[in-house]
């Protein structure tokens, strides 16, 4: 029997309140527009509007600035002419999966964000290993990608298909590296338990604690970029090269989908950077007055930690030249692999020094 | 060992080419100095776009043509390459010039290069400072700068005037042939008298 | 992915197709694949063909400058040149030296721009964007003289028979001097952005090889030819319109290698850029004083006769043939484009490279299809 109350006590406040007091389809239109378009939508358009802007700025020009006061309503025109466009479909007998492939890897995606805490008991999931848990939907989109991919029925998607897999396992070792670097410096494996014992305070922050988990910082960000397709790896649908790959052959609203789903992606990786590295919606000072008022306040803490790394996370990708496969598979397996078992070696070592007190608590 | 040295170098290289490029990127962020500025001309807008008074003075625009200097001679149509002028003259009131009736240039098939403008031996065909040549239908893409065809009653005039100013000629013409005429005619008058 | 016997190995077809590619125009590469490495690729060309030979056999010869220019549309000046050259070895006239000095100046700068548009398809093949829209903000600066000058930014129509179309204005020399004192140090800095970036180079390292045996078989030219070790230059070789003085100059680019990847053909044109401001800084002072146009008869007629002429574009030898009956009208004219005699050579060197590699190769060699297709 799954008790809701010790699971997540914010999800069973609400629910109870709502059903108590509200009728059952307000309940659904409510829960609609506080969590899906906010975080499904919202979330997207203010990102894609980050990084038009970012890459303007970069490349000298001006950017979106006609829709809206300063280009903010850009997103919604995109929608609107994706949505018009004529939607085509593959002429073959998987084109289910080619159909269904986008919509599934948002769905793994939008699972994934569940688990990650945004302030104090604001979590919708708290399973005990939530860290593997998210790891595993990580792969799971982008193999409901690869299906996409394969079954395009052209010859780029094949192309394309084999760099996902690459992705997958470029990304996955060093991932769980840094995962285990985690695991043995908090003692817990949920996302729960990570941000129990990081505090507000810069030097509270996992990044800062101990020096080897500023390597796995490092580690996780590299392989999370490879897992997204982000430049500088972004080698899963590249113009030049492979003519779009697995995005060639959507057209309408699933294009739409595909880059929801590239957004969402960057998204999330900040979302596991703040929640693992730095501190999560922890605030530096006390809130015990504002009452339940103080959780909102550290999720909006939270959010201006992931708009700062999306912003960082662009600029680092309108600056470089995309690399090759063969720099990719070599910079994952014999750059961040031996990177982290070395990590993972040292933090043994400083943890049997220190007798597991980080910095923040030897200070 | 070398193998294991070169693959340490690798990676120093690429993390420095990787730092140096971010660096390269935080100048045009802030917006430090002239250079870093945005160069785009918000076109219809006219905020920062260029006006067609800023153009130097050779720009080669859409064509226009002062049909009052031009003389029909059809040097234009002669040397342009895509034969996008169309030229009709007919007699007009003066013997030595033609009626440019019909002047029309095709701005969908020009090419602005200036052949045109070079060949023309009045300096009538002339190239503006107008770049904006989009419209809904390609009709209206004909520049037109013929006088029109001539009526009836404008050639009637035109025949009335030029009896008038013939009568004049021949008077003039008398009266510089003969060299006595006008003594003859002062002796007359004063046998008149 | 074992190299040995590829021919055994299961192999499929792709295309490398007319759009969305990077080379100059629209080019068709009908690639034979095997995993992710080319067997075998063969050009298509015509879709850019516009019939420009037969139509010049209508023009006038005034006129014919004008299409002629847009052959090649990133190198137009040296297409006229070749032309003019032509028609006034026919005539049999002399070109003033004030005209000769404008002709070299301005091919010069074309010659710069074009490279700059080479640097940007290079980036922009490699996935760097940022870099590709530095490289065109100072391709502008280069198009602001040319419309100070001419009066256009792409489709001069400058050069013609006789000498120039119109001389140099007031403000150009300055805003000569202005752009090469812009241009020189932007070359280190993009060092640092680009053409030192490790990434960006063992990207393009040991990619499209091309071999001094096969230039000079397929008689290919220009900065392909020279980043390969075989120097043939126009300019020196057979000098054209003042070039003479810039014969030793343009020799110390003679290197001893027998072959040329994608880095080294792109290292070659950013010397030539170089080479390029530096004959630019030293010609823009010296203009003599004279005419820039000769007077041609009314009438507008060549005598009878065929005439070749030769002229160094930025692609390589570009070739004009010219044959007049007497009239007003040309007979035949026939062009010798470089990038044509490229296209054999294109499978050899495709053969080998990944499908990652395809792009930067296409645009390190810098075909411009509207030159082969005409």
């Amino acid at each position: 029997m799954i008790d809701l109350q010790e699971i997540s006590p914010f999800s069973y406040y609400i629910s109870t309140f709502m059903s108590e007091n509200l009728h059952p389809v307000f309940v659904l239109g409510v829960s609609l527009v506080i969590y899906f378009i906010p975080l499904f939508y919202l979330s997207v358009a203010i990102t894609t509007y980050m990084g038009r802007k970012t890459a303007a700025d970069v490349q000298m020009r001006i950017g979106p600035n006609r829709v809206g006061p300063f280009g903010i309503f850009q997103y919604v025109a995109d929608t609107l002419k994706l949505f018009l466009k004529q939607d085509s479909v593959v002429n073959n007998r998987k084109a289910w999966l080619h159909l269904a492939g986008p919509v599934l890897s948002i769905a793994f995606t939008l699972m994934a964000f569940l688990s990650i805490p945004v302030a104090d008991q604001w979590y919708l999931a708290n399973q005990k290993w939530s860290l593997l848990h998210v790891y595993l939907l990580m792969v799971a989109a982008q193999l409901f990608l690869f299906f996409s991919a394969y079954t395009s029925g052209n010859v780029f998607g094949v192309l394309s298909s084999s760099r996902i897999l690459v992705a997958i396992a470029g990304f996955s070792v060093p991932f769980l590296l840094s995962i285990f670097n985690i695991i043995l410096v908090s003692g817990g494996s949920s996302f729960v338990e990570v941000l129990a014992i990081q505090g507000g305070a810069p030097w509270k922050w996992m990044l800062f604690s101990y020096p080897t988990t500023a390597i796995s910082f490092f580690v996780m960000y590299c392989s999370l970029l490879i897992w997204q397709g982000a430049p500088p790896f972004d080698i899963l649908d590249s113009e030049e090269e492979i003519f779009g790959g697995y995005s060639v052959e959507y057209s309408g609203s699933r294009k739409w989908f595909i880059e929801q789903l590239k957004s969402l992606q960057l998204i999330l990786s900040c979302y596991l950077l703040t929640g693992l590295f730095l501190g999560g919606g922890h605030f530096p000072f006390n809130l015990e007055t504002f009452g339940r008022g103080a959780q909102a306040i550290q999720s909006l803490f939270f959010s201006l930690k992931v708009f700062v790394l999306v912003f960082i996370s662009y600029w680092i990708r309108w600056s470089l030249p995309r690399t090759r496969l063969n720099q990719v598979i070599f910079f994952s397996f014999k750059v961040l692999i031996p990177v982290s078992i070395v990590g993972f070696f040292l933090t043994t070592v400083w943890l049997a020094l220190f007798n597991g007190k980080g910095i923040g608590n030897l200070l | 060992m070398s193998e294991y040295l070169g693959f340490l170098k690798a990676i120093h290289l690429s993390g420095k080419s990787i730092l140096k490029s971010i660096k390269t990127s935080v100048p045009y962020f802030i917006g430090l100095g002239d250079q870093q500025k945005e160069i785009t001309e918000e076109y219809p807008d006219r905020v920062s776009a260029r006006m067609p008074e800023d153009l130097p003075a050779r720009f080669r625009g859409i064509l226009k043509n002062d049909i009052n200097k031009c003389s029909g001679c059809r040097a234009c149509v002669d040397i342009c390459p895509v034969s996008c002028i169309r030229i009709e003259t007919e007699p007009g009131p003066e013997k030595a010039k033609s009626w440019v009736s019909v002047f029309d240039i095709d701005i969908s098939k020009c090419t602005v290069c200036g052949l045109c403008a070079e060949a023309c031996p009045t300096g009538s065909l002339t190239h503006s400072n107008e770049y904006e040549g989009s419209v809904y239908h390609q009709q209206q893409q004909i520049v037109s700068c013929g006088k029109g065809w001539a009526t009836s009653e404008m050639k009637e005039r035109w025949r009335q005037e030029q009896e008038t100013k013939d009568l004049q000629e021949k008077e003039r013409a008398k009266a510089q042939q003969s060299p006595l005429g006008s003594e003859f005619k002062k002796l007359l008058s004063d046998k008149k008298e | 992915m074992s190299n040995q016997n590829m021919e055994t190995e299961e192999t499929y077809y792709s295309n490398y197709g007319p759009q969305g590619g990077l080379a100059s125009g629209p080019l068709k590469l009908k690639m034979t694949l095997s995993g992710e490495r080319v067997v075998a690729a063969e050009p298509d060309v015509g879709f850019l063909h516009r019939g420009i030979e037969k139509t010049c056999e209508k023009l006038q010869w005034v006129a014919l400058p004008s299409l002629i220019e847009k052959v090649d549309y990133l190198s137009s000046i040296h297409g006229t040149l070749a032309l003019s050259l032509a028609v006034e070895k026919l005539m049999k006239i002399e070109i003033s030296p004030r005209a000769q000095a404008i002709r070299l100046i301005v091919s010069e700068l074309n010659r710069i721009a074009s490279h700059i548009y080479f640097l940007t398809t290079m980036a922009k093949a490699c996935g760097a964007q940022t870099a590709s829209q530095f490289f065109l903000r100072d391709r502008e600066k280069i198009n602001n003289l040319f419309e100070m000058l001419t009066g256009a930014r792409l489709m001069y129509n400058y050069v013609c028979v006789g000498g120039v179309m119109s001389d140099i204005t007031e403000g150009f020399i300055e805003k000569t001097h202005d752009t090469i004192k812009y241009l020189k140090p932007k070359l280190k800095e993009y060092d640092d952005l680009l053409f030192n970036n490790h990434i960006f180079t063992n990207r393009l390292k040991k990619t499209g090889i091309l071999k001094t045996s096969d230039c000079i078989s397929h008689y290919i030219t220009g900065p392909n030819a020279r980043a390969s070790g075989f120097f043939y230059d126009v300019r020196a070789l057979s000098p054209y319109c003042g070039y003479e003085k810039y014969k030793e100059f343009l020799e110390r680019s003679i290197k001893p290698v027998t072959q040329s990847d994608s880095l080294d053909r792109l290292q070659q044109r950013v010397l030539e850029i170089r080479q390029s401001l530096e004959i630019l800084s030293l010609e823009i002072d010296r203009v003599p004083a004279g005419t820039y146009k000769e007077k041609l008869s009314k009438d507008g007629k060549v005598p009878k006769g065929e005439a070749y002429s030769v002229v160094e574009s930025s692609r390589g030898l570009f070739g004009v043939y010219v044959c007049s009956s007497g009239g007003n009208v040309a007979e035949r004219i026939k062009l010798r484009t470089p990038s044509l005699s490229l296209l054999k050579v294109v499978p050899d060197i495709l053969k080998g490279n990944e499908v990652s590699d395809v792009p930067g190769v296409i645009a390190s060699l810098d075909i411009s299809v509207s030159e082969i297709d005409r």
